[in-house]
């Protein structure tokens, strides 16, 4: 069966308002058939009304646009990387659901995309679930890597001579 | 159903590999494209609740599309979807009597507030159908539903009534899997009659084309016009004439027009390329050997030959460019009896191996599912197992990537006619 096996999980009021933001960096991460990595800042990313992800792949031919289609059909993950002017950042984790390509809602996103430049043209809209979101900022992974792996890192940290 | 396929295999699920199984066998293979594959053979019904569901304010009705006219889809259902759309994109173009009743069909059902693919009870998929299009309802000028002249893929235009009559039926001389033999009957005395109105045409594709974000290419194809100065002289004319009137329209030299017809030669394609600006050019071996063509395709075979039909796919690749020119394979129609292959494998090597030799030309190849209906010359006979298909689609898209032909204009968005190109986005 080809539908994605994924524990969907709801995302917080601040993750949304990040994902909705213009002013965030937004960088999406995905893999292509061989395991290569690839990734790219994606200002359209966003959040719909079910709680998915959203984003617009404006190019037929590429590399995230081939490697999402991998996703989808392979139920691979793809990874979103947010990041606020304050320095809070989020990776938030997923399966793509869906590639809107027709439709009164990707005619919507079609016709706003290029109203702002005509030569502009929408390859995909995708829909990603999201199945995990981990606050990524540095203070707070520190902190939770010494509460839950207080073995890894420097011995000399807690020598006090 | 007047149309349906004869034969019924009821047995088929103890002889064959099911999907399920297939996705293991294969688990580098879309199991989307594999899905299309096997909905293409079985056929689909849909459970009375979900033919309440179906809007067909929302979708296209089989019974408004004129493709019926064309000879390929004739339904008796009052509710009945012209095709079905999957999550990643995949468009399925069959109707409910594709091979209706050779293997039990899929049922689509509706569950949960959406439709779904069922298989015995086991939900494989969620499933959309094609939507009606804006222009669908309008009337030309002439009075006729701009849907009888101009017909709506997810996200392509095609003109399929263009010439509803084919002279090698005409001769007796048809492809035997093809299914225009009772319009050929039809129109025999007065071929002009099959021919549809340019003006009509170009009223259509004008309107369509306001609905912004949803048509991506222009596709046309006819039955053969053997007539003229020389061979296919009069269908060139035919083409030029629709899209002289249909290029007013647009701007540029390279416009995103497919036609899908006869074996033109060097100086028809140049031709037509600059009275029309075509991007794209399709014309059908159909089989992979000329053996198979001069017993399958006659008619074709007689005037001019498969070594011929290749030539002039070379010749195409030099008018249009690589990636811009493929041929179709009808995969299965090859296994008929008694001159067909005796096994499946040895069918699925001759596609490949002549896949490999055209793309040393630069030539694309696709291949569909046979659809069998009671109206072909083939009708006695039905589509072979999953397994074929999964190995002949993956097989002929690899050919493709190794060598870089990639005929997107007959991809899942632009056509979606053929597993095999579907499989060219990964
Ligand atoms: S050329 Fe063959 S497949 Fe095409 S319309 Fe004529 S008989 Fe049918």
């Amino acid at each position: 069966m080809a539908y994605p096996k994924i524990n969907k999980v709801e995302l917080s009021d601040t993750v949304k308002e990040l994902l909705k933001s213009k002013d965030a960096i937004k960088v999406l991460a995905t893999t292509d058939k061989h395991g290569e990595v690839h990734a790219v800042f994606k200002g359209s990313i966003s959040v719909n009304d079910d709680g998915n992800i959203t984003l617009i792949e404006v190019l037929e031919s590429s590399q995230t646009n081939r490697n999402l289609t991998h996703a989808i059909w392979f139920n691979r993950h793809v990874s979103v990387l947010l990041k606020d002017s304050a320095g809070n950042s989020y990776q938030i984790k997923g399966i793509p659901y869906a590639d809107h390509t027709v439709g009164p809602e990707y005619e919507e996103v079609y016709r706003n995309l290029t109203e702002k430049n005509p030569d502009a043209d929408v390859a995909g809209y995708w829909e990603i679930i999201p199945d995990e979101v981990r606050l990524e900022t540095f203070k707070e992974r520190l902190q939770e890597e010494i509460e839950t792996l207080p073995i890894l890192g420097h011995a000399d940290k807690d020598f006090i001579g | 159903m007047a149309d349906t396929a004869e034969l019924k295999l009821p047995n088929w699920r103890n002889e064959e590999l099911s999907y399920n199984e297939i996705l293991e066998k294969y688990p580098s293979v879309s199991p989307f494209v594999i899905l299309k594959a096997d909905i293409l053979r079985r056929g689909f019904t849909l459970t009375e609740k979900a033919k309440e569901h179906f809007d067909d304010s929302i979708y296209i009705n089989a019974i408004n599309n004129s493709e019926k006219d064309f000879g390929a889809v004739i339904t008796s259902e009052s509710k009945a979807p012209v095709g079905l759309l999957l999550r990643d994109g995949t468009a399925i173009g069959c109707s409910t009597n594709q091979n209706e009743g050779i293997r039990d069909p899929y049922v689509i059902d509706y569950v949960d507030d959406k439709f779904v693919i069922t298989d015995q009870g086991e939900q494989i998929e969620d499933v959309d159908f094609w939507r009606k299009p804006d222009y669908y309802g309008k009337l030309t000028s002439k009075g006729n539903p701009m849907e009888t002249v101009l017909t709506a893929r997810p996200r392509r235009l095609d003109v399929f009534s263009a010439n509803k009559y084919c002279n090698f039926w005409g001769r007796g001389e048809g492809c035997k899997f093809c299914s225009l033999g009772p319009a050929a009957r039809f129109y025999r005395n007065n071929p002009e009659a099959a021919l549809a109105d340019p003006d009509e045409i170009e009223e259509a594709v004008v309107e369509a084309l306001k609905q912004k974000g949803r048509f991506t290419t222009i596709c046309t194809t006819a039955g053969s016009i053997t007539t003229g100065d020389k061979l296919f002289d009069d269908e060139v004319k035919m083409y030029s004439e629709i899209y002289t009137r249909i290029r007013r329209h647009f701007k540029g030299d390279e416009l995103r027009f497919q036609y899908v017809a006869s074996a033109f030669d060097k100086e028809q394609l140049i031709r037509l390329k600059e009275a029309t600006g075509n991007i794209a050019f399709t014309t059908n071996l159909e089989v992979p050997t000329a053996e198979l063509f001069e017993w399958i395709c006659p008619g074709k075979a007689k005037d001019v030959g498969y070594e011929g039909w290749k030539q002039r796919l070379y010749d195409a690749v030099e008018v249009l460019g690589k990636g811009n020119v493929n041929t179709q394979i009808v995969a299965g129609a090859d296994l008929v009896q008694p001159n067909g292959f005796k096994t499946e494998n040895e069918s699925v090597e001759a596609i490949l191996k002549l896949t490999e030799e055209l793309a040393q030309h630069d030539v694309g190849v696709v291949a569909n599912v046979w659809g069998v209906v009671s109206t072909i010359i083939f009708k006695n006979f039905y589509p072979p197992s999953l397994e074929y298909y999964t190995k002949v689609f993956s097989g002929v898209n690899d050919i493709q990537q190794k060598y870089g032909i990639l005929t997107y204009f007959d991809d899942y968005k632009r056509c979606g006619t053929h597993p095999s190109s579907d499989l060219l986005r990964d």
